[in-house]
């Protein structure tokens, strides 16, 4: 009778022997953290001070002493503004959409304006092809040393997408050192979305007539502001429709360039529309799959949101039209495309011995199979495509002319090894672009898609 | 403690460097083997960090191996190692700044690293702290010999420099691939080899049933025939 409840004891015990060693050993080892972590902690925040000065010392090396300027309003891209405490001048931490997303680059300008360095925090480039900019010293780079503003920039071949970030990162701390210095940075003026008709505008607002102005349209029953933010393969053009009194009733984007099936259906319709009656972009969900295309489009409106007062009060501009007519990069079907110069009679007779062609328009008919025309912007040109389809409508083979295209980068498009990829595919989505002609290669793309989509139109009008 | 059983302490701090090496004989740790011997530099920061966990786990759990209820050992020695490793990151953080960037996300990594758990669950939970902390310095020794051997051939023939230090003939005839993941395993490779050839028929004595295996942390029986 004695020994039971010791044995109970120790059952007891033995349940609550675990929790309480491993509990206390959790808390002992704790306490040594937050011991070494008090020691430690202000050496760190040294040490990562120090190397911060050192990185701001590589890109303006006469500089010192730099303090953060948060008295500045910053520029849209610039997460940062330093200024030299010495009076040698700024240093400026802005970001730029490359090919492999938003890269970090750190400018130093001198008093004058003038650039005294660059560097490049972090991307995500393409090694051996993108790095060619990013590299610290590159050609790209030391080129920009001196400069004054960013028109003279000379991208660097088979690098341009990776140039194009650098560009408008370099173009921020432009913007940002006009602004640190007591200047004003002329607001962008934007242009009108291609898919903005007339037949749009009479849908939201019934019976107005519009004045163009600086940046939008105004009447008496509302006002519309264009805006646009770089998505997923370029800028994105948006109208957003305000009423009379300043409230959206609506908003479409041009997601033409925007990959297709992901970026490119957002731009009409359901995620439009739920910018009606918003206060701010932000306001709405991001769609799943096509999260850098949204984000484009609710930044634009954004700044449409910004914009309505200076687009109300803006001057009416003369021969002013709807729908930008030159963004109109092929995205419309209804003119038929040409034949690229290079489908001659013998790259036929390859793919089709011994058929018969008719010409219709945007293509060739026979019965051994169609040939539909495609074309897209390129580089330097507007690339024609021919697409050769069998009775079956599988792509036998594709005709690209890239002669146009930067010679060795973006002609690399229309060669074989590239072309022979589309026979068979169903969709030109299925090939991957080639690294350093990604736009000569993505155009061709682009263009075999838009034959794929023409071809019933095609083998109907033969 | 001190006094008795000289040369088998002996042989404890041996152990590691040679017949049961921990990386080309227990095949432990492997990871941070292949990714931090691309140079010279970093796989000494790396053998030097891991020895200093090594030595104070295998200590800290010997001294509680009576106290650590069998059912919670494992977590209890994860939380000393994890413990240890964060000390010693915080440390490296704030006093070897360039060695900090140059061993990136390997350095919180040690927590996991087999040797350190493997040891204590193989060694430490089972023998004095004296004789335990000789095994740590022996097998961190033996960790770091083995960095220092495959980073100096990686480094020397791949980029022909010695931590960082140009090395006349072989800069101007590297054999890149060497710096590369699958010449991290040609290199492993070979020392495997080289220190089974070396061994050979020896190891089988020496090591005491499966201590020599490198899942006995795992089979619990580790020790019962030793």
């Amino acid at each position: 009778m004695i020994q039971k409840p010791n044995k109970e004891e120790n059952k007891v015990w033995k349940l609550l022997a675990p929790i309480v060693v491993l509990t206390c050993i959790g808390l002992v080892i704790t306490a040594a953290l937050a011991v070494t972590n008090q020691l430690t902690a202000p050496v760190i925040a040294a040490q990562e001070a120090a190397a911060a000065q050192a990185a701001l010392q590589v890109v303006l090396p006469e500089g010192s002493d730099f303090q953060v300027m948060s008295d500045v309003e910053l520029p849209e891209g610039v997460t940062e503004i330093q200024v030299a405490g010495n009076g040698a001048g700024y240093v400026v931490t802005a970001t730029g959409r490359g090919y492999g997303g938003d890269m970090s680059v750190m400018v130093g300008l001198d008093s004058s304006g003038a650039i005294t360095g660059t560097k490049v925090l972090s991307h995500g480039e393409s090694q051996g092809i993108g790095t060619v900019v990013t590299d610290d010293g590159s050609a790209f780079q030391q080129q920009l040393i001196g400069m004054t503003d960013a028109s003279g920039i000379q991208a660097t071949s088979g690098a341009t997408m990776s140039s194009n970030g650098m560009k408008t990162a370099i173009q921020a701390a432009f913007d940002a050192y006009t602004l640190a210095t007591g200047g004003t940075v002329e607001a962008t003026v934007y242009e009108a979305p291609a898919n903005l008709t007339d037949d749009v505008l009479a849908q939201y607002y019934p019976g107005a007539s519009f004045t163009d102005v600086a940046g939008g349209k105004v009447s008496d029953a509302g006002t519309v502001v264009y805006a646009s933010e770089t998505g997923m393969m370029g800028p994105v053009n948006v109208a957003v429709f305000f009423d009379a009194d300043g409230k959206i009733i609506g908003a479409i984007a041009d997601t033409s360039s925007e990959t297709p099936g992901y970026g490119q259906p957002l731009g009409e319709g359901e995620f439009m529309d739920s910018f009606i009656g918003v206060s701010s972009g932000s306001e709405v969900d991001s769609v799943s799959g096509a999260t850098i295309t949204s984000d484009a489009i609710k930044g634009a409106v954004d700044i449409a949101i910004a914009n309505l007062e200076t687009v109300k009060a803006a001057d009416a501009v003369t021969g002013g039209s709807t729908g930008g007519s030159d963004a109109d990069k092929g995205g419309e079907t209804a003119g038929a495309a040409e034949a690229p110069a290079n489908l001659t009679d013998d790259v036929l007779a390859q793919y089709y011995p011994g058929a018969s062609f008719t010409d219709v328009a945007g293509g060739k008919v026979s019965d051994a199979g169609t040939v539909v025309y495609g074309a897209a912007q390129g580089m330097m040109s507007e690339i024609k495509v021919a697409v050769l389809f069998d009775a079956d409508d599988t792509i036998l083979g594709v005709v690209a002319d890239c002669s146009q295209e930067t010679p060795g980068l973006g002609t690399l498009a229309g060669e074989e090894d590239f072309t022979s990829q589309f026979a068979g595919v169903t969709s030109a989505d299925e090939v991957d672009s080639i690294s350093g002609s990604t736009i000569s290669s993505s155009a061709v793309k682009d263009a075999v898609n838009l034959a794929i989509a023409n071809l019933q139109t095609v083998k109907e009008a033969g | 403690m001190k006094a008795n059983n000289a040369p088998s302490k002996l042989s404890i701090l041996t152990n590691g460097i040679i017949k049961e090496n921990p990386v080309l004989v227990l095949v432990l740790g492997t990871c941070p083997t292949l990714a931090t011997t691309t140079s010279v530099s970093t796989a000494i920061g790396m053998g030097i960090a891991a020895a200093i966990v090594l030595i104070c786990s295998n200590i800290l759990i010997s001294l509680l191996r009576k106290i650590i209820p069998d059912s919670v050992r494992i977590p209890c020695y994860i939380v000393v190692i994890a413990g240890f490793v964060s000390v010693v990151q915080m440390l490296v953080q704030a006093y070897f700044q360039d060695l900090y960037n140059a061993l990136g996300v390997y350095l919180p990594l040690i927590v996991v690293n087999c040797i350190i758990l493997g040891r204590a669950e193989m060694f430490a939970s089972k023998h004095t702290v004296g004789e335990s902390a000789l095994d740590g310095i022996g097998m961190g020794i033996g960790f770091t010999l083995t960095l220092l051997v495959m980073s100096t051939i990686r480094e020397v023939l791949g980029s022909g420099t010695f931590a960082g230090i140009s090395v006349p003939f072989f800069s101007s005839y590297n054999i890149p691939i060497l710096t590369q993941t699958p010449g991290g395993f040609f290199v492993f490779g070979c020392l495997i080899a080289l220190v089974a050839r070396i061994t050979h028929g020896k190891v089988k004595h020496a090591a005491t049933g499966c201590g020599n295996c490198p899942n006995a942390a795992v089979c619990g029986k580790i020790g019962k025939e030793a």
